[in-house]
C-alpha cells in the first residue's frame, strides 16, 4: 500500500520528462518568418524617421544652412554623444537590418527575386547616406551579429555601391514579382520607378565623388546616361514618403513644433539667414513655401532668417549692430506649413535633383549630350512645379539676372540684400559661373533633405555660408565635415574602429575632411 | 561493514512500537526560575503538542511512555527530553546565545542540527522584523546577516535588491531564491518608469516563524538552478493545538530627515537677470536659479502675480509631508492533538512622504491546517492570499512625472503656493510651470495610476511515514499572482511625451507550480546517524501579460480606454518554462563529531537546446567538531568546529533565447510593419556553471556565552549566459553568449556574545562583518567590457575584464602627468576624458552591529549598519548644480556679479569670479575667471564633481520595548503583552555623500548599481508597536 503510493508519486513527478520542452520553448509571441512587405515598410518608415526626424533638425538643418535648429550640442559646441549612438544604431539596426532580413529569408527564391533586388537597392541608398556622414563604415561585413565588425574604407564603399546598383538594375525583371502597392510607401511597387531610382542614385554617387575620382565618376555618369530605362524623369518618379496623421505616425517636426510648441518654444527651428540671402534678393517665390513670414518681432510680416552662429560678430561686421541680439525663435520665420504637417512628406531623391545632377554631368561633358542649360531650367521647373507654383512665377524667376543661365547677379543699389548681416558671405553669381548656378539651384531645390544638401555643400564648396559655430574660432566657423563615430562603437568594436580611424585624413572629429568632399573655402574676412 | 550496517538498518525497520497511553505534566521555567508561558511542548516526530499556560504549566497526553518531548520557545534553546515513563517533567530552558543545539531548517525543509552543517548559515530574528517594520521585507535584512548586501527600495512600494556574497552572473539575475515552506516563490523586481515593487515584498513578516539565509551554492545546491545566488529560506508559523489569539498593532510615521543644502541668494533667471525681455521681469521665462540677487524687487511670479523677488528657503521642504504606515494583525490558532489550525489576517495601510502618492492598502490572509489522519499520514496545507492595492505609484528617477525629481530643480525664488492652481480653469492646461519644469501638483493630481495585485501562495504537503525513519514528503505548491491596473496622463501637460494625454491598462497573470516528492531517511545507528533524501521535482512557470494603450484622449480626465482619440494599441506577451529535476542527498554523522554531506542534482530545462538541456551538479561537505573529537572542551573553549565544502550549481536561462524571431509593431499608414528582434539569440546555449569552495569554523567560549563564526569562500561562475552589447553595426544591439567568468571571494565573520548576563540584566551583542571581492576574469574574446547600465552618455556601469564587477566609467576631466585638471585651448572648456575610471559601486566591506540590553521587562535594541567603499554617481546633483540651487553654486557668484554687472568689467579684463584649478597642456595655469553659471554648467558635465564615496554608517534600527510581567497580567485574559517604540533609518551617522543625498540611493534594483537619479532624500520611519497574546 505505502509502496504503491510512493511509486505513484514518483511517476507523477517524472512523467513527460522532456518531450514537450521544444514546444514549451517555442516563442508564442513572435513569428519566426514574416512577409518581405512587412520588413520593407519597416525599413522605409525607420529611414523616414532617421533622415527626416530629430537628426535632421538637430544636425542637418544647421549644417545645410537651410534652417536653424538652435538646439542641441551639434549646433552649439560640437556634437552629442548619445545622439551619435542613436544615429548609428538606427542606421544599422532599424533601417538596414529589416531589409537585410528580406535578403536572408528570401534570396534565391525566384518568386521573390525583384523584392530581394529592391531590398538591396534600398540598402545601397541607406549605406550611401551613412558613408557621407562618417566616411569609412562597416559595409561588406556589417549586419552579421558578430562582435567584431570590420569597416570598409570610404572610396571602396562608393565603388562597391555604384557597381552593385548597376548590377541590380540589370537584374530587375519588369514582368515578375513586386512589393504590394500599400507596403511600398515610395513607389507603390512600381518596378520601373525603382529601376530609375537605382540609376539616379548611381548618378548621385558618381557626381558626389566627381572631385575625388573624376575618372570613375565620368565612367559611371556616362553609363547612366546610356541606361535604357533612364533616370528619374518626372514628378511622379520622385522618391518621397509621407508620415501619418496619428500620434504614433506623425512627423517629428509636427510633434516638435506644433504639438509640443510650449515645451520647445525656445528651440523651434526657423528659417536660416543663409537661405534668406540666397532667395529673397532673387525674388524666389519658393520662399513662401519654405517659410512663413515672421509673426512678431522687428521683422514682423517679413521673411526673416536666423543666423546660425552664436558668438561675436561686431569686429567682422565693420561696426554693424548685430540685428539678432536678444531675439526669440518666435521673432523669425517659421518653416513653411507644408513641412509642419503631421503627414508631411520627406524626399529621398527628387526629379529636380535628377535634373541638376544631369546638368552638372552635362556641363562636365560626362553626359550623353551637353544640354546643361536645358537640364538646369528643367530642374528649376521641376522644383517650382513640385511646390505647386504658377508657371508665370517660374518664368519670371528663370529670367532673373544671376538665375538666368550664364548671367550675372544684378545687385546694383542693394548689395547687402545678397549678403549675410556680417557682410562677409554673399549669393552673387558671376557671369558664366554655370557650376555655381547649378549648385545653388540644386541646394535651393532640396530643403528638408538635410543629409543630401550637406553632402552637396561639402562636395562642391561653391556657395558661401555665414559662420557656423563662432566667427572667431578657427575651424569652428565652418560647416563640419563629418560626424564622429559613436561612443557605442568605440566601446564594443574598438579594434576595427581604430583601423577605420586610421583611414581618416585626421582625427575622428567633426572637422576631418572626408574623401569625397572638398576642403572648405576659408572666408578671407575670418581669422584662420 | 556496509553489510552489517544494512542488517542493522533492516532490524530497526522491523521494530514496532507498542501503544500505551500516558499523561505527562510539568512546568517550564527560564534560568531565573520565571515561568515561560507560551512554550511549545510537542511530541517529537508528530504535530501533537500543547503550549504552556501563564504559569508555565502544561499537560499533555502521549501515546507511549517512550516518546520524546520537544520544548521550544522563541529566543530559548529548544530541549528534547525522552519521557522514559515519567509523568512529571519540569524543564528549564536557557536563552539561546550560541545556536549550539539549534535545529535549523536547511534546503528542502530538512531540519538539521546546526552543528552538523558543513556550510555557513545565519538566521534572522523575525520578532525584530515585526517590530521595526519596513515596507519591504528585503529592506529588513540590511545589516543583519554577514555577506548580505541590501539595496533598499527607493519608495515604500518600490523594489529592493538583495545580493549574497557578490554578483556571480554577469548580466543575469544575481538575487537569491525565496523559498517559503519548501515552495520557491517569485521575487521578480518591478522597476521601470514606475516601480511596481519586487514580488517578495508580498510576504507578511507576521506569518513568518523563521528566516534562514543559505549563502552561496554550498547551502543551496539542492535547490538547483534557481538557487545559484543563495536562498532565503522562510518557514511560516504553524500554530499549536492550544487556543491562542495574538494581536499586533504597529503605527509608524515617515519623514524626510535630510534635505540638500540650498542657496537662498539668487533666484530664477539667467546671467544675473530674472528676464531681460520684459520690463517687469517674469519668472516663467527661465527656470534655473541663475538670476539676480533676491532683494525683494518686483517681478511676475509663476502664478502671474507681481510679487517681491525673495528667497523661499522652505519651498522644497514644504512639499513633503509625514507619511503614515499602519499595520494591524490578528492571528488565531488552536486545535486538538491531530488537527491544528492557524488563521491570520493582516491589514496594512500606508501613505508616503509625498501627499497622494504611493498610497498602499494591503490585506493578507493566511490559513494553515495540519492534520494527522493516521499514524502514517499527515497533511500540512496552507493558503496565503494577499491583495495589494497601490494608488498613484511615484514615477521613478528622472521621469518628468516624478514630483521629487521636479523638486530637485525648483527655482529658489518660487513659493509653493504659486504652483496652485496647477490647471488653467478654461483651457485645462498645466500652469505654474517654468520651461522644462513640470508643476509637481499637476504631476501629482493629473497623472493617476492604480494597480491591484492578488497573490495566492498555496501548498499541500502530505507526509507518509512508512516507518519511524523513512517517510515520503509530497509538496504540491502554487504561487500565482494576478495583477491589473492602469496608468493615466491627463491632456494638457507640458511634458513632451503625450501632451494629448495617455492611458494604458494591463493584466498580468503569473502561475508557478512546483510538484515535488522526496523519499527521506533519517536513522541513527549506534555512533552513526544517517539522513538521506531522494527526490524529484517539476517546476512550471507560465506568464501572460495583456495590455492596451491609447496615446491621445478625447476628453480630459475621463479614465477609460474608450476615451481614445486614436485606435488603441494592444499587446500580449506569454512565457512558459519548465524545469524537471532529480536530486539526492546523503548526510552521515559519526559520534556527533564528524559529518559528511553529499548532494547531487540533475536538471532538465526547457529553456536550453534539446541536446544540451540536461545538466548535473554535485556538492560535498564535511564537518568536524574538534572539541568532541579531541575532548578539548573546557571552561574557556566550549565548542569548536571546522567545516569545508565544495559545490557546483548549474543555471539555465529565460525562455525563447534560442531562436531568432520578428515582432509585429503595429501599422504604418495602413501597412503592416514587422521588425527583427534586436537581440541576437543563441541556439547553442549551455547551462551556466557556478563552482564554490567554502571553509569555516564555529567557536564557542565561556560556556557558550561568546561565539565566533568565520567563513572563507570562493566562487567562480563560468559559461555565463550573457546578454552583451554588440556594435550596432552588427545589425543587433545585443547578443546572448555563453562566455565569461566572474570570481567572487571573501570572508564573513559573526561574533555574538552575552557581554553581561545577570538575573536582571542582559547585554547581548552581535557583530556581522563581511568582505567580498569580485573580479571579472574574462568576457568574450577581444571584448573588454559589457555595459550593465548607463545614465545618458555621462556615466556607464561596466563588467570589465580585470576589474571588480560593476565598474563605473564616465565623462570626466582629463588630468595631466601631475594629476592636475587639463583645460582645452581657449580656456572655456575642461578637457574631456570620456572614459575616465571611477571604481566600483560594490562596497569594500559591510558590517552590522547590534546590541540588546534587557533589564527586567525592558529591552533596548539598536542596529548600526556599516558600509565602507563603493561609489555613487548622482544625477540629482547634476541637475541641482546645473540649476544653481545648491549652496555650492554660490562659489564666486557675488564676486562675478560685482565685477561685471556693477563695475562693468568685460570678459577679457575680468579680475574675479569662478576659476578652475586647471592647467593647459603646456603646463601654464588656466587662471582666468568666469561666471559661476559657466563654471557650474561645465562642472555638471563631469563626473568628478558628481561621484561620491557611498560609505555610510546608519542607525538602521532602534527599539525600546517593555514586556508586561506575567504576574501583572495574570488576572486579565491577556497572556502576554509587549509595547515598544521603534524606528528605522533614524540617523545617518556618517556619510561622504553631501547632505540630502542618501548614499544607498539607486536608480535600479538591477545589476547596474552605482547611479542615483531623482531619488527621495534620506527618510526615516518611527512609531510604536503593541503586541498582545490572549
Amino acid at each position: 500500500m505505502k509502496a504503491k503510493l510512493f511509486i505513484i508519486l514518483l511517476f507523477v513527478g517524472l512523467f513527460s520528462c522532456t518531450k514537450d520542452f521544444e514546444e514549451i520553448n517555442t516563442n508564442p509571441n513572435n513569428p519566426v518568418k514574416v512577409e518581405p512587405e512587412y520588413l520593407f515598410t519597416t525599413s522605409l518608415r525607420q529611414a523616414l524617421d532617421l533622415y527626416g526626424g530629430s537628426m535632421n533638425r538637430i544636425v542637418f538643418f544647421n549644417y545645410t544652412h537651410h534652417f536653424s535648429g538652435f538646439n542641441g550640442t551639434f549646433q552649439r559646441y560640437n556634437y552629442d554623444l548619445a545622439g551619435l549612438d542613436t544615429y548609428w544604431r538606427d542606421t544599422y539596426v532599424r533601417c538596414l537590418q529589416p531589409v537585410n532580413q528580406i535578403i536572408k529569408l528570401y534570396e534565391g527564391n525566384a518568386a521573390y527575386n525583384n523584392r530581394v533586388i529592391i531590398a538591396k537597392i534600398w540598402m545601397a541608398y541607406l549605406y550611401s547616406n551613412a558613408v557621407t556622414m562618417w566616411g569609412p563604415i562597416p559595409f561588406t561585413q556589417a549586419l552579421t551579429g558578430d562582435p567584431l565588425i570590420a569597416f570598409d574604407n570610404e572610396p571602396d564603399v562608393y565603388y562597391a555601391l555604384m557597381d552593385l546598383l548597376k548590377e541590380l538594375v540589370s537584374e530587375i525583371d519588369l514582368t515578375a514579382d513586386k512589393y504590394a502597392s500599400g507596403s511600398d510607401k515610395i513607389y507603390g511597387g512600381d518596378l520601373l520607378k525603382w529601376k530609375k531610382f537605382a540609376n539616379t542614385l548611381r548618378l548621385r554617387l558618381a557626381m558626389r565623388i566627381s572631385n575625388s575620382d573624376a575618372t570613375a565618376a565620368q565612367t559611371v555618369a556616362t553609363e547612366v546616361s546610356l541606361e535604357p530605362d533612364g533616370i528619374i524623369s518626372s514628378m511622379s518618379n520622385t522618391a518621397a514618403m509621407k508620415w501619418g496623421i496619428t500620434s504614433d505616425q506623425w512627423s517629428h517636426l509636427y510633434d516638435r513644433v506644433v504639438v509640443n510648441y510650449a515645451a520647445n518654444k525656445a528651440t523651434i527651428p526657423v528659417l536660416c539667414e543663409s537661405m534668406a540671402y540666397h532667395m529673397l534678393p532673387y525674388n524666389d517665390s519658393r520662399i513662401a513655401v519654405y517659410a512663413q513670414p515672421a509673426k512678431q518681432g522687428p521683422h514682423k510680416g517679413e521673411y526673416f532668417g536666423q543666423n546660425v552662429s552664436y558668438g561675436g560678430g561686431g569686429e567682422y561686421a565693420g561696426g554693424l549692430v548685430n540685428p539678432h541680439t536678444g531675439l526669440l525663435q518666435d521673432d523669425y520665420s517659421y518653416l513653411g506649413t507644408r513641412f509642419l504637417l503631421p503627414d508631411a512628406e520627406y524626399i529621398f531623391l527628387s526629379y529636380a535633383e535628377a535634373c541638376f545632377l544631369k546638368a552638372e554631368a552635362a556641363l562636365k561633358g560626362w553626359w550623353s549630350d551637353s544640354n546643361a542649360e536645358q537640364y538646369y531650367y528643367e530642374g528649376i521647373d521641376a522644383s517650382y512645379n513640385y511646390y505647386g507654383l504658377e508657371p508665370s512665377l517660374t518664368t519670371a524667376y528663370k529670367n532673373t539676372p544671376g538665375i538666368q543661365w550664364g548671367t550675372q547677379t544684378d545687385s546694383i543699389g542693394r548689395p547687402e540684400a545678397f549678403q549675410d548681416w556680417l557682410r562677409i558671405c554673399d549669393s552673387y553669381i558671376e557671369a558664366g559661373d554655370y557650376f555655381r548656378q547649378i549648385v545653388m539651384q540644386h541646394w535651393l531645390a532640396i530643403p528638408i533633405q538635410g543629409i543630401d544638401a550637406w553632402a552637396l555643400i561639402r562636395r562642391t564648396r561653391k556657395l558661401e555660408f555665414q559662420p557656423q559655430f563662432s566667427t572667431y574660432d578657427g575651424e569652428l566657423a565652418y560647416i563640419p565635415d563629418r560626424l564622429p563615430y559613436p561612443g557605442s562603437e568605440a566601446t564594443t568594436n574598438p579594434v576595427e574602429l581604430e583601423k577605420a580611424i586610421g583611414w581618416l585624413d585626421g582625427s575622428d572629429g567633426l572637422f576631418t575632411k572626408l574623401w569625397f568632399s572638398l576642403p572648405n573655402v576659408p572666408n578671407p574676412h575670418l581669422p584662420k | 561493514m556496509m553489510k552489517n550496517l544494512l542488517l542493522i538498518l533492516l532490524f530497526f525497520a522491523s521494530t514496532s512500537v507498542v501503544a500505551q497511553q500516558i499523561t505527562i505534566s510539568g512546568t517550564v521555567t527560564d534560568e531565573s526560575s520565571g515561568p515561560l508561558p507560551g512554550t511549545t511542548v510537542q511530541i517529537k516526530g508528530t504535530t501533537q503538542g500543547t503550549t504552556t499556560d501563564p504559569a508555565g504549566k502544561y499537560t499533555l497526553e502521549a501515546g507511549s511512555p517512550n516518546v520524546t518531548l520537544v520544548f521550544s520557545f522563541v529566543g530559548y534553546v529548544s530541549k528534547e527530553i525522552p519521557v522514559q515513563g515519567r509523568t512529571t517533567l519540569n524543564v528549564i530552558l536557557s536563552q539561546e546565545i550560541t545556536g549550539l543545539e539549534e535545529v535549523v531548517v536547511t534546503a528542502l525543509g530538512i531540519t538539521r542540527e546546526a552543528k552538523a552543517l558543513s556550510y555557513s548559515h545565519q538566521r534572522v530574528d523575525v520578532a525584530l522584523i515585526n517590530e521595526t517594520k519596513s515596507t519591504n521585507i528585503v529592506n529588513s535584512l540590511s545589516g543583519k546577516v554577514a555577506g548580505v548586501q541590501v539595496v533598499p527600495a527607493g519608495y515604500n512600494t518600490g523594489s529592493a535588491r538583495i545580493v549574497i556574497r557578490g554578483n556571480n552572473s554577469l548580466t543575469g539575475n544575481n538575487q537569491p531564491l525565496f523559498v517559503v515552506d519548501g515552495l520557491p516563490i517569485d521575487n521578480t523586481p518591478g522597476d521601470g518608469r514606475i516601480d511596481y515593487g519586487n514580488n517578495a515584498a508580498a510576504l507578511n513578516p507576521e506569518d513568518i516563524e523563521s528566516m534562514e539565509i543559505l549563502k552561496g551554492p554550498n547551502a543551496s545546491a539542492l535547490y538547483g538552478s534557481r538557487a545559484a545566488n543563495g536562498v532565503i529560506l522562510i518557514t511560516t508559523k504553524k500554530g499549536s493545538s492550544q487556543f491562542k489569539v495574538t494581536l499586533n498593532s504597529n503605527y509608524l510615521l515617515q519623514t524626510i530627515t535630510e534635505f540638500p543644502e540650498y542657496q537662498n541668494a539668487y533666484g530664477v533667471g539667467t546671467s544675473f537677470y530674472i528676464d531681460r525681455t520684459n520690463m517687469l521681469p517674469k519668472a516663467v521665462v527661465n527656470y534655473r536659479s541663475w538670476g539676480s540677487p533676491m532683494l525683494g524687487q518686483p517681478y511676475v511670479a509663476l502664478d502671474g502675480e507681481t510679487k517681491p523677488y525673495l528667497p523661499q528657503p522652505d519651498n522644497v521642504k514644504s512639499f513633503y509631508q509625514t507619511g503614515h504606515l499602519i499595520t494591524n494583525s490578528i492571528s488565531v490558532e488552536g486545535g486538538n492533538k491531530d488537527n491544528i489550525v492557524r488563521f491570520s489576517y493582516t491589514n496594512y495601510n500606508g501613505s508616503s512622504v509625498v501627499d497622494g502618492v504611493n498610497d498602499q492598502k494591503k490585506n493578507t490572509l493566511n490559513i494553515r491546517i495540519q492534520n494527522n489522519f493516521t499514524k502514517w499520514l499527515a497533511l500540512d496545507s496552507k493558503v496565503n492570499f494577499v491583495r495589494d492595492n497601490v494608488k498613484n505609484r511615484q514615477y521613478s528617477n528622472d521621469n518628468g512625472r516624478n514630483p521629487s525629481y521636479m523638486y530637485v530643480h525648483m527655482a529658489r525664488s518660487t513659493a509653493l503656493n504659486e504652483l496652485v492652481p496647477w490647471k488653467d480653469e478654461f483651457t485645462g492646461k498645466e500652469i505654474g510651470t517654468h520651461r522644462n519644469f513640470s508643476n509637481p501638483f499637476w504631476i501629482r493630481n493629473e497623472n493617476p495610476n492604480e494597480d491591484t495585485r492578488d497573490r495566492l501562495i498555496s501548498s499541500i504537503n502530505p507526509e507518509i511515514r512508512i516507518t519511524d525513519w523513512l517517510k515520503i514528503i509530497g509538496r504540491i505548491g502554487a504561487d500565482i499572482y494576478w495583477m491589473n491596473g492602469y496608468e493615466f496622463n491627463n491632456i494638457g501637460s507640458t511634458q513632451t511625451d503625450n501632451p494629448s494625454g495617455y492611458m494604458r491598462t494591463f493584466n498580468t497573470i503569473q502561475q508557478n507550480y512546483n510538484l515535488e516528492s522526496i523519499l527521506s531517511v533519517n536513522k541513527k545507528l549506534n555512533d552513526f546517524s544517517l539522513i538521506a533524501n531522494f527526490g524529484i521535482t517539476r517546476f512550471d512557470s507560465k506568464y501572460e501579460n495583456r495590455g492596451a494603450e491609447i496615446s491621445s484622449l478625447l476628453q480630459p480626465g475621463l479614465i477609460n480606454l474608450s476615451n481614445a482619440a486614436e485606435y488603441p494599441m494592444v499587446s500580449q506577451t506569454s512565457r512558459r518554462k519548465r524545469l524537471n529535476s532529480v536530486f539526492g542527498s546523503l548526510s552521515i554523522g559519526y559520534s556527533d563529531f564528524a559529518y559528511i554531506d553529499i548532494t547531487g542534482r540533475n536538471d532538465w530545462s526547457s529553456t536550453l537546446p534539446a541536446n544540451k538541456n540536461s545538466y548535473f551538479y554535485p556538492s560535498v561537505g564535511g564537518t568536524l567538531i574538534i572539541t568532541e573529537l579531541l575532548n578539548l572542551e573546557s571552561d574557556i573553549l566550549s565548542f569548536a568546529k571546522v567545516r569545508a565544502s565544495y559545490a557546483m550549481v548549474g543555471n539555465d536561462t529565460d525562455p525563447y533565447r534560442l531562436q531568432q524571431t520578428f515582432s509585429f509593431t503595429g501599422f504604418f499608414n495602413d501597412a503592416i510593419v514587422a521588425a527583427p528582434g534586436n537581440v541576437m539569440n543563441n541556439p547553442e546555449l549551455k547551462p551556466e556553471k557556478t563552482t564554490s569552495y567554502e571553509i569555516g569554523t564555529d567557536l564557542r567560549f565561556f560556556k557558550n556565552r561568546f561565539s565566533f563564526d568565520a567563513t572563507y569562500y570562493t566562487t567562480s561562475t563560468i559559461n555565463q549566459i550573457i546578454t552583451a552589447s554588440l556594435p550596432t553595426s552588427s545589425g543587433y544591439e545585443r547578443r546572448i553568449y555563453n562566455a565569461g567568468e566572474i570570481e567572487n571571494w571573501g570572508y564573513e565573520i559573526t561574533l555574538r556574545g552575552n557581554i553581561i548576563k545577570t538575573s536582571n540584566f542582559l547585554w547581548e551583542s552581535n557583530l556581522n562583518f563581511s568582505r567580498n571581492n569580485s573580479l571579472v576574469v574574462s568576457l568574450l574574446e577581444d571584448i573588454e567590457r559589457f555595459q550593465l547600465a548607463n545614465r545618458s552618455s555621462y556615466m556607464y556601469v561596466f563588467a570589465e575584464v580585470g576589474k571588480p564587477y560593476g565598474y563605473l566609467r564616465g565623462l570626466g576631466v582629463k588630468l595631466d602627468d601631475q594629476g592636475r585638471m587639463l583645460m582645452d585651448p581657449g580656456g572655456s572648456l575642461l578637457t574631456k576624458d570620456t572614459d575616465k575610471p571611477y571604481g566600483t559601486s560594490n562596497p569594500d566591506w559591510l558590517a552590522g552591529f547590534s546590541n540588546t540590553f534587557s533589564y527586567k521587562g525592558f529591552d533596548l535594541y539598536a542596529l548600526v549598519d556599516f558600509k565602507q567603499g563603493g561609489v555613487l554617481w548622482s544625477g540629482s546633483w547634476e541637475r541641482m548644480v546645473t540649476n544653481g540651487v545648491l549652496a555650492e553654486t554660490l562659489y564666486g557668484r557675488d564676486d562675478y556679479y560685482l565685477r561685471t554687472v556693477i563695475w562693468g568689467e568685460s570678459g577679457t579684463e575680468l579680475t574675479g569670479g569662478a576659476q578652475y584649478d586647471a592647467y593647459y597642456a603646456d603646463g601654464t595655469p588656466a587662471n582666468h575667471f568666469m561666471s559661476t553659471q559657466t563654471y557650474e554648467y561645465c562642472k555638471s558635465h563631469y563626473a568628478d564633481w558628481l561621484i561620491f564615496d557611498a560609505s555610510f554608517i546608519k542607525l538602521r534600527e532602534l527599539s525600546l520595548g517593555y514586556n508586561f510581567s506575567p504576574r501583572l497580567l495574570s488576572r486579565t485574559p491577556i497572556k502576554s503583552a509587549r509595547i515598544s517604540i521603534t524606528g528605522r533609518n533614524l540617523l545617518i551617522l556618517h556619510a561622504n555623500t553631501p547632505v540630502g543625498l542618501d548614499p544607498e540611493a539607486s536608480f535600479t534594483s538591477g545589476n547596474g548599481q552605482g547611479i542615483e537619479n531623482g531619488s527621495l532624500p534620506p527618510n526615516a520611519v518611527y512609531g510604536f508597536n503593541i503586541r498582545l497574546t490572549l
